[in-house]
């Protein structure tokens, strides 16, 4: 897992969004739970590999990739090139700068429950300073 | 050089402070207040916005209000973008009109607001002395939707100096038209109400016109709750008409140039390039025997995205539009026939 100086990865500050996105806006947690429940999502950024197993409305981000689910791979510097709107998600999915592999269903599943973490973290108090760290992270040589 | 004028300093002073909410913690949910700067020099078109916002999805009334700092100029490009600022890195008193937000500040000395905005992740910064050439004018309580109304206290003209850097660029200010309103009220970001309000300079420091246009409707765009033309020469506000007397045309919708959208995070919430911004939009007004037309043609926009308090999942846009304005008619018998920059403002 890489992460810089300060102990950050994505996986890292994914866990801690997704506990703040559960206090500060539960609805919008619930929702994008609901949407997932029972589905694993595996992600590669760069040489970072993790998964988040969605049980009972809860998140958990583990280490490695998961057995099953959804895969979704991309380098930091495309993450960070969406984040910034420089490069739209559709455009990134079309280049392969975001590659996704995995049942259609489940994709779709999973890009609902993306736009309602999305909504959630733009009106979390705490999501700014996750932000700002996430892009640090990822302006980070691997 | 041009000093300010003892009466109009007086009445800025009395009128364009910050409010806040009314006492009681029930009372701050929804608030929501702001300064707006607008100038217009040979190169640049700049916005400025200081904004308090006590959000209405609050879980505690008691939450702190959120601060942000908006700065947008469109040179050759369009660039801006929003900062937001919290607890101690908001310095703002009800009744004083000095404001600090994170390194960002508004003084008022002296009849001079002090405009001092640089954006955090941007190289776009701006010093401006901003003194008021015009006459305030003070709305109180105009409808926006069911039980929600906006106050604004409006400078329709003031002469900056500075300077505004963009991407290295320093441009010097040297007796730029401006413009600048203060608005506060008790609302939700999605409630059933949209607005179109435009701004308009033009003629000299020795001739000058100052234009503002507005249009309060329903969130569907079906009906008018309240609209307003209003023309000032100097000082004077030399004529306005309300209501049935205005007609607005929108044309060529969606011709405009792709949008930059603001902050950039929140382009995941709105993706694609589409639109309803017109490119142009013509508002005509007759009674009494005068009659002005006043066209907006649109060049640029910007969009700064905000989520819909009322709802979890929605977004609400603030279309920015800057270009050119053309302003014929008759008044009082004498035809007015001029030109000058303007910045149109679409709520959806």
């Amino acid at each position: 897992m890489s992460s810089n100086s300060s102990g950050d990865s994505v996986a890292r500050l994914l866990r801690e969004s997704l506990g703040v996105l559960e206090r500060e806006h539960p609805v919008l947690h619930a929702r994008m739970s609901a949407r997932l429940t029972g589905a694993v999502l595996s992600f590669e950024v760069d040489d970072e590999r993790f998964h988040v197993s969605f049980v009972s409305g809860t998140a958990r981000v583990l280490p490695g990739r998961g057995a099953s689910g959804l895969l979704l791979a991309t380098s930091k510097q495309t993450l960070r090139a969406v984040l910034e709107a420089r490069l739209a998600l559709e455009d990134a999915v079309q280049v392969d700068a975001v590659r996704v592999l995995g049942p259609l269903e489940l994709l779709t599943s999973a890009h609902e429950a993306l736009r309602c973490y999305v909504h959630g973290a733009v009106r979390c108090p705490s999501f700014p300073a996750l932000l700002t760290r996430l892009l640090l992270l990822l302006t980070t040589p691997p | 050089m041009r000093q300010p004028t003892p009466s109009v300093t007086d009445a800025l002073f009395h009128m364009d402070y910050y409010r806040g909410p009314p006492p009681g913690p029930e009372r701050n949910i929804g608030f929501k207040e702001w300064q707006h700067f607008i100038v217009h020099t040979p190169r640049t078109q700049l916005i400025v916005n200081f904004s308090l916002m006590n959000e209405a999805w609050s879980t505690s009334a008691r939450e702190p209000p959120v601060a942000r700092v908006i700065i947008l100029a469109r040179r050759d490009t369009l660039e801006g973008d929003v900062d937001s600022f919290r607890g101690a890195q908001i310095d703002v008193q009800p009744g004083r009109i000095d404001t600090r937000l994170g390194t960002n500040s508004l003084r008022f000395e002296r009849g001079r607001f002090l405009l001092s905005a640089a954006l955090l992740e941007r190289d776009l910064s701006v010093e401006l002395e901003l003194i008021p050439s015009s006459t305030p004018l003070a709305t109180f309580g105009r409808p926006l939707a069911m039980g929600r109304s906006l106050s604004w206290v409006s400078v329709p003209r003031l002469r900056a100096d500075g300077a505004i850097t963009l991407n290295g660029r320093r441009e010097r200010v040297t007796r730029a038209p401006a413009y600048h309103d203060h608005n506060w009220g008790h609302f939700a970001w999605g409630d059933d109400f949209a607005w179109e309000w435009g701004q308009f300079l033009a003629g000299s420091d020795a001739d000058p016109w100052s234009l503002v246009f507005y249009r309060m409707i329903d969130r569907t765009r079906g009906r008018v709750r309240d609209q307003a033309i209003l023309l000032w020469h100097g000082a004077e506000l030399r004529r306005q008409f309300r209501g049935p007397d205005l007609r607005v045309t929108a044309h060529k919708r969606g011709g405009l140039p792709q949008a930059l959208k603001v902050p950039r995070i929140m382009a995941l919430l709105s993706p694609g390039t589409a639109n309803d911004v017109p490119a142009s939009l013509e508002v005509t007004a007759r009674e009494g025997g005068d009659d002005l037309t006043a066209r907006f043609e649109l060049r640029s926009l910007a969009q700064v995205l905000i989520p819909d308090e009322t709802d979890p999942t929605g977004v609400v846009t603030l279309n920015e539009a800057c270009g050119q304005m053309t302003l014929s008619g008759r008044l009082r018998g004498e035809p007015l026939a001029m030109e000058g920059p303007c910045v149109l403002e679409l709520v959806r």
